[in-house]
């Protein structure tokens, strides 16, 4: 898959996102870093794929915390994967860990996507109810953001 | 504080690249003009970029950006925000050295240095000038030094595919290696009578100094460096305050003008106004707990106490849900008045969140009676990140709505505090943890309650008659009586230097004009071109956000208003959303860093009393010292312990002391030849006995003295008692109208000076000792109440003064 070579000019050229935006993201690790040292490194159709799903996704509606959990979705502590077998493995690929995913253990045979409700506050959906409920996880944080919020939460 | 809800990080074992921070000014006047330097240091065996997310104040135009390495200063320049951007990370990765600033709120910057070679220095300096805050003949400056945690609603959309929080909110830690040293010069042609701070430890000194290393009065922190977690407020009493002055500037082919008006309240016939309406909302979200709760609703009881009959009042808590105290707005009076301070003493921050559009979108929806004027007094400390929403409801809200905001806290927002009161054509305020509340809450009521101006019309060229318009900025200032108001113009070019500016408005519908002559600005002060483009760059950013709604008459089409911003900020050499600073260090091809670099964030900490985490009390007025100019030229002592113990307020610093060993205290300077006291005597008592004087009135505006007041104002009741006996009615309804009368005149003749704090407090005593004395006459010995005051109070303070 790996074709093109493209200057960080050119790959942001082909997908419209501001160099900005693309330095975040692979900061934050939701796309990969380029080939070679530093800065000055290449970027391939690999890249373009990448930005191109979450473009995608953000002209879906989604914003960038959802999209996060959407494309990489974290493995949790094994006690919790080991509850959900049997699981289907994961549907989507997992390239590169989130950030999301530095406290969780890597459990084998299972994906999970941790989402934060609020501080102290998780829900995590596994990839194929995720696959099934689709955007009612947004709604579902929402809801229960909302829910913690008006009980005078620890939110602020 | 080791943990605040997982937000505070471990700076872990990698060193804090932020080795200090060092701020020099100069308030000229109403003006200061700021440096800025921030000194970093990488003390890793590896390259590193770093980025700081720091605070400025809101009114700021940042119009210098510098950076030292190696002896060498790299001046900066001002790009388009991306193409800034592109050139930092093209620097960076050619190996040179980059430096970019960018701001993400008026009053939010990140700064990024970029590729700091091990154990490499650098300073960066930024330099703003910003015009203060007015009230009186007092001038406020501010200088916030940290982020606070902003809440950001759950469905806040990210900006430019990266999520809000990202751009607003800086890395926190329980403790942060590097601190902050200030000194500020002050000057001031017509004489600086005093310099506090609530916040700080002050020493004050004469000398050279500031950015311009001129003889002027040097403010420095006490100790050498002060932690950076809470706002440096610093307030300079003026010599004399001016009514209406205007200044010109001319340079390259253009002239700008700078106008200062400020109409005094006595300009409104009192009464005269339309009924008012007055919604108080008050922010209980979580982080208000500690002092900003306490604070708010001492504020809100100012309010209620001084409000008039005729006007009627909800008052509307918020934090992630809201309640109104009434369904519906009620009348003041009596029953009202004590229904509302029981159900405000119960009142806590207790709301959670900070969903601050849901009640305002609340009051707004609810309709004005006819012949009603609105008003909306907001105290928060605004820890929200999605002020341009909240700022476009106001401005898109009914017309006949005013909004005026109080901060509230020792970092609060500023930019959502004076961003709401520019949207809904009020005034803003703030109020430090310990400051005096009243002088502060009751300006902004007294306007909240007092006489509008409208229609206002500035005319830049009385004299010139020259072809093409002035370009006004703010193009739609608001005038509020008592209020300083700054507004500029570029004038068209070719036009004639005007010699004045004539300013025509209607006071409550009678039309009024002031004619203010035109100086010139001379050199050495706060440049009025940079003053103008920042002011006009803030016009079109906020119009532009108000999505066409509201009454901006010269908003530009489409994207043209970001053409416009982009080029005045290069051309003035300013930040702003659509622009930042860029400075590159070229660097020799062997010192060229093309290799791994680390990002390291500098950790911050978080404002004190933030969600009641920690506390400033204990900087309290009245336990300063007072300072005296006579003194040693550099007064560097801290409170003796003797001045500690006579303090009223010894049991709060006591505690302060036990629980933060960095307790902070005010510090009051007069400028005036004295010896050194505690703040027992002098003003403190002042202002005290003021204070007891206003909370003896009645919710009908009539006052009842004791006869402890009476002996604190020299007055003997026998001489009242007298008096009362020989005029028409009841015994103690005479007293009530012989104490209102004499309160009257106590305050005229007394407490000129704090005319600020008692004025709006007094209006219904007036209104309503008229009233009640209406067809009296002579009725005291051949003399009226008011002479017969008058006549008392002089013989009283020829005896004995407060």
């Amino acid at each position: 898959m790996d074709h093109g070579r493209f200057l960080i000019e050119e790959l942001c050229r082909l997908t419209g996102f501001s160099r900005r935006t693309v330095r975040y993201y692979v900061q934050e690790g939701l796309v990969d870093p380029p080939a070679g040292r530093g800065r000055g490194g290449y970027y391939s159709d690999l890249h373009v794929a990448q930005l191109a799903r979450i473009r995608q996704l953000q002209d879906e509606g989604y914003r960038l915390d959802a999209i996060r959990g959407m494309l990489f979705p974290p493995r949790v502590a094994a006690d919790m994967a080991e509850a959900a077998r049997p699981a289907e493995p994961a549907a989507a690929p997992t390239p590169e860990p989130g950030p999301a995913a530095e406290s969780a253990a890597s459990a084998p045979g299972s994906s999970w996507t941790r989402h934060v409700v609020a501080p102290g506050v998780e829900l995590h959906i596994s990839a194929e109810a995720a696959s099934h409920l689709g955007p009612a996880v947004e709604t579902a944080l929402e809801a229960l953001r909302s829910i913690i919020h008006h009980r005078g939460g620890l939110h602020e | 504080m080791s943990d605040l809800y997982g937000m505070l990080t471990r700076t872990g074992s990698n060193p804090v690249p932020l080795a200090g921070v060092r701020v020099t000014g100069d308030i000229l006047g109403r003006g200061a003009k700021v440096k800025v330097a921030q000194r970093f240091h990488n003390r890793e065996s590896q390259a590193i970029e770093t980025v700081y997310r720091f605070p400025l104040p809101e009114t700021a135009a940042v119009c210098g950006f510098s950076a030292i390495v190696g002896g060498r200063r790299i001046a900066g320049s001002v790009e388009e925000r991306e193409k800034a951007f592109e050139t930092y990370d093209d620097a960076l990765a050619r190996g040179d050295g980059a430096f970019l600033l960018d701001e993400e709120r008026p009053n939010i910057f990140t700064l990024s240095v970029g590729s700091l070679p091990p154990n490499a220095e650098a300073v960066v300096e930024i330099e703003y000038v910003a015009l203060l805050d007015q009230r009186g003949k007092e001038v406020r400056f501010s200088l916030p030094t940290t982020i606070s945690p902003r809440y950001l609603p759950a469905d806040t959309p990210d900006e430019g595919g990266i999520p809000a929080r990202e751009r607003i909110h800086p890395e926190y830690a329980a403790s942060v290696p590097y601190g902050l040293s200030v000194e500020i010069a002050v000057r001031d042609p017509a004489g600086v009578e005093s310099v506090e701070s609530p916040s700080h430890l002050i020493s004050v000194s004469m000398g050279n100094g500031g950015t311009t290393g001129g003889t002027s009065t040097l403010v420095r922190f006490a100790s050498e460096t002060v932690a950076m977690d809470r706002d440096f407020v610093l307030t300079v009493a003026r010599r004399g305050a001016e009514q209406g002055r205007a200044w010109r500037f001319s340079g390259s082919g253009r002239t700008w003008v700078q106008l200062d008006l400020a109409p005094d309240e006595a300009e409104s016939a009192p009464g005269a106004h339309a009924r008012r309406e007055v919604i108080f909302v008050l922010d209980c979200s979580g982080s208000m707990q500690g002092d900003s709760i306490d604070q708010a609703k001492r504020a809100l009881e100012v309010c209620l106490k001084a409000m008039e009959t005729g006007c009627s009042f909800n008052i509307v808590r918020f934090g992630s849900t809201f309640q109104s105290l009434f369904p519906q707005p009620q009348a003041y009076g009596e029953r009202s008045l004590g229904e509302a301070l029981g159900w405000l003493a119960a009142v806590n921050a207790d709301l959670g969140g900070t969903e601050v559009l849901a009640p305002l979108a609340d009051v707004y929806r609810a309709p004005v009676t006819q012949g009603v004027a609105r008003s909306v007094v907001l105290l928060t400390d605004g820890e929200v990140g999605n002020e341009v929403e909240v700022m476009s409801l106001v401005r898109g809200g009914s017309a006949g709505t005013r909004f005026f905001a109080v901060g509230i806290g020792a970092g609060p927002n500023d930019h959502l505090v004076r961003g709401l009161a520019r949207a809904g054509g009020g005034t803003a305020a703030f109020i430090f943890p310990g400051e005096r509340i009243e002088p502060r809450v009751l300006a902004i009521f007294r306007q909240a309650i007092g006489a509008r101006v409208t229609n206002l019309r500035i005319d830049w060229e009385t004299t010139a008659g020259a072809a093409g318009r002035a370009e006004q900025a703010p193009v739609s200032p608001t005038l509020l009586l008592g209020e300083p108001m700054s507004v500029f113009a570029r004038l068209a070019s070719g036009a004639a230097v005007p010699a004045g500016v004539a300013v025509n408005a209607e006071i409550d519908g009678k039309p009024v004009r002031w004619e203010v002559p035109v100086t010139d600005a001379g050199t050495g002060s706060i440049p009025l071109p940079t003053l103008w483009a920042r002011a006009r760059i803030r016009d079109l950013e906020e119009s532009q956000e108000a999505g066409g709604r509201g009454s901006r008459q010269q908003r530009p089409k489409g994207e043209a208003w970001k053409q416009e911003v982009i080029c005045l900020a290069r051309e003035f050499g300013l930040s702003s959303s659509l622009t930042s600073w860029i400075a590159v260090e070229e660097r020799e091809e062997k010192d060229r860093q093309t290799g791994e670099m680390v990002l390291r964030r500098v950790p911050t900490l978080v404002t004190v009393g933030w969600h009641g985490i920690g506390s400033v009390r204990g900087a309290h007025f009245g336990a300063g010292l007072v300072m005296s100019q006579a003194a040693p030229s550099v007064c560097e002592s801290r409170p003796e312990p003797d001045a500690l113990c006579k303090s009223p307020m010894r049991m709060d610093m006591a505690d302060s002391f036990m629980l933060d060993a960095k307790a902070f205290f005010t510090r009051k300077a007069p400028m005036t030849p004295g010896i050194a006291r505690t703040a027992e005597s002098a003003d403190s008592t002042v202002t005290d006995v003021l204070m007891a004087l206003l909370s003896l009135q009645c919710v009908d505006g009539g006052f009842d003295l004791d006869d402890a007041m009476l002996a604190r104002l020299g007055i003997a009741p026998a001489g009242i008692a007298a008096a009362a006996a020989s005029m028409p009615g009841d015994r103690q309804a005479a007293l009530r109208v012989l104490h209102t009368a004499i309160v009257l005149e106590v305050l005229e003749s007394r407490f000129a000076d704090e005319r600020e704090t008692w004025f709006a407090a007094v209006r219904k005593s007036r209104a309503w000792l008229k009233q009640a004395t209406s067809g009296w006459g002579q009725a005291i010995g051949g003399k009226s109440v008011a002479q017969w005051a008058k006549e008392l109070s002089a013989r009283a303070a020829g005896s004995k003064m407060p």
